[in-house]
């Protein structure tokens, strides 16, 4: 264990280089080489206090190695508030905007290798591209440990958890770290293979036959990381060491992807399409890291012309039973919503559900004042042309100068159209809205057109019976929307608490 | 026409209760229209098949054994 490369000294490694590798030396040197090599083994083990600072140095990688374990298994009694704010804007981006309240304790808190810094785990983050992470402390931003940095303290985490562990006599600390290089730097793609591999691995390498208590727990915390560290890592930054038994709060915030399921019997694959309309629609956020901190709390920001009817925050177990919830109804027009949990245990699995519509300000008043007066108009217009006599002058000719008059309604609905980028929710959500006030805008035209163009009888006749038929779908589209927007989510429900 | 518009809902008035210990989640949730994904679940996810929540105290408490003494090792 103690000859693997990574606890190796720079020192020691150039020594190596130097001394050992003859690939990396001119032909012509090899005789300094041969006369350097014993010279350098002397130097080194007469240098005042170098077997001692080896030492330290590994004592020092395996003390941060622990305590990190210690820090992920024991989180909630450092991390005590996490704040998760899902945001989607109306760039069309979903933000998850992460705050954590810690206290980090001072027997637990790992040194960094830059000076004054302490290194501060905040979770577990999946693996592959994160996008626009940005993370900061009091305005400032924070630094986060680049990807050789987090996997060599996530191998020496895997070390820790099973060092002093009975092993095998074919077992061999080069195949060790083979494995458990493996594990940290495997890629979405290959984690099932890594994972298997890590299992022939414990197969055989560690000896299990006679282990005591200690060791099953350790073998559990072993299994536990490397199942975990397959997928994701750990997110892991550096602050000032100054805030050691300071509270303190750390955020971050990063891109999320968005999939979209169309229905039932394609919900399972991941198409990446908007679907076409909605009237009402179900959003699930599969919290990361519930458990981590002591209080957790989640949030939804809806851009403007949305709101959120109704927020369930749920956790359940391992057997998939609800074992704690946080329901909120919200007020009418709120997109802002915010549920919380303590979480009760750490393997406890943390989901949002929120059900979403149009806010009734806005767009849906309009379209809905639209449509009723785009209908009564059109009924209007079949009573004056059963009653002509009775209502219309004789004079009324065509052209009208009420054309110009009758447009305007048209090009005030459609300045409704966003003309800006916009997120694919919204999109969704005012689809119907729009397609409703885009039908009473063409009826418009169609009655401008009539009382603008003198037209022959026969196309007069046919686009009066457009405008009717238009109307008539519009009105019962309209009417079926509008009943939708008033239908209960699926998931209402009422808590019994036990 | 879209699929969204083909799922049936629930009637005004239809709530279902739901009891926590007792209640599934596929009685909870139903198909969402939009997911965020997270990659998430709880801090330590396949712990719960390994037991570990239950020998968490001990471990706990043989990782503050150590690390007290590799602190005492390196003063």
């Amino acid at each position: 264990m103690q000859n693997l490369p990574c606890l190796q000294s720079p020192r020691r490694a150039w020594l190596k280089v130097v001394f050992r590798d003859a690939s990396m030396c001119n032909p012509n040197l090899m005789g300094y080489r041969q006369l350097l090599l014993p010279l350098g083994r002397a130097l080194n083990a007469v240098r005042p206090g170098g077997g001692r600072q080896e030492e330290a140095a590994q004592l020092g990688d395996e003390l941060a190695a622990l305590q990190l374990l210690y820090l992920l298994i024991n989180s909630r009694t450092w991390a005590h508030r996490r704040v998760d704010a899902l945001r989607l804007d109306l760039e069309g981006s979903t933000r998850r905007f992460v705050s954590v309240d810690i206290t980090m304790p001072e027997a637990y808190a790992i040194a960094a290798a830059s000076r004054n810094r302490i290194i501060v785990p905040l979770g577990m983050m999946r693996k592959g591209a994160i996008q626009r992470l940005d993370a900061k402390q009091d305005s400032t931003g924070l630094a986060v440990l680049g990807k050789r940095e987090n996997s060599a303290l996530a191998f020496k985490l895997l070390q820790a958890a099973v060092k002093d562990f009975p092993r095998k006599s074919s077992a061999t600390a080069e195949d060790e770290a083979r494995v458990f290089q493996s594990i940290v730097a495997a890629e979405p793609g290959s984690a099932h293979a890594v994972h298997e591999a890590y299992k022939a691995w414990k197969e055989r390498s560690l000896d299990t036959d006679s282990l005591t208590a200690r060791d099953k727990r350790r073998l559990i915390v072993l299994d536990v990381f490397a199942s975990r560290l397959v997928g994701h890592y750990i997110f892991l930054v550096e602050i000032d060491s100054k805030y050691v038994g300071t509270r303190t709060t750390l955020k971050y915030s990063l891109d999320q992807e968005i999939k979209y399921s169309l229905d039932q019997e394609t919900s399972s694959s991941d198409i990446k399409e908007v679907p076409s309309w909605g009237t009402q629609i179900r959003f699930h956020f599969k919290l990361p890291d519930f458990g981590f901190a002591e209080s957790q709390h989640m949030e939804l920001e809806l851009p403007s012309g949305l709101c959120i009817k109704q927020f369930l925050f749920l956790a359940f177990d391992h057997k998939q039973v609800l074992r704690q919830a946080d329901r909120r109804t919200l007020p009418p027009d709120r997109r802002v919503a915010h549920a919380f949990l303590n979480p009760e245990r750490s393997d406890f699995e943390g989901e949002v559900w929120a059900h979403t519509m149009p806010s009734k300000e806005g767009l849906y008043r309009f379209a809905k004042w639209a449509a009723i007066i785009s209908s009564i108009l059109v009924v209007a217009t079949i009573i004056a042309r059963c009653f002509d006599r009775e209502v219309l002058r004789p004079e009324a000719i065509i052209p009208s100068p009420a054309a110009s008059i009758i447009l305007i309604a048209p090009a005030l609905m459609l300045s409704w159209m966003s003309r800006k980028p916009e997120h694919p929710l919204v999109t969704v959500l005012l689809a119907p809205l729009r397609r409703i006030v885009l039908a009473c805008a063409a009826v418009l035209v169609m009655m401008a057109v009539l009382a603008a163009v003198p037209v022959a009888p026969l196309v007069w006749h046919v686009i009066w019976i457009c405008i009717y038929i238009g109307t008539g779908l519009m009105a019962v589209y309209a009417w079926s929307i509008f009943r939708g927007y008033k239908t209960t989510p699926r998931y209402s429900m009422t808590m019994k608490p036990t | 026409m879209s699929t969204l518009h083909r799922q049936p809902r629930t009637p005004a008035g239809d709530r279902k209760e739901f009891v926590v210990g007792e209640t599934k989640r596929e009685d909870v949730a139903s198909p969402s229209d939009i997911e965020i994904r997270s990659g998430g679940g709880s801090i330590l996810d396949e712990s719960v098949y390994m037991g570990f929540e239950e020998i968490r105290d001990y471990v706990v408490e043989d990782l503050r054994q150590e690390i007290a003494a590799l602190r005492r090792a390196t003063r």
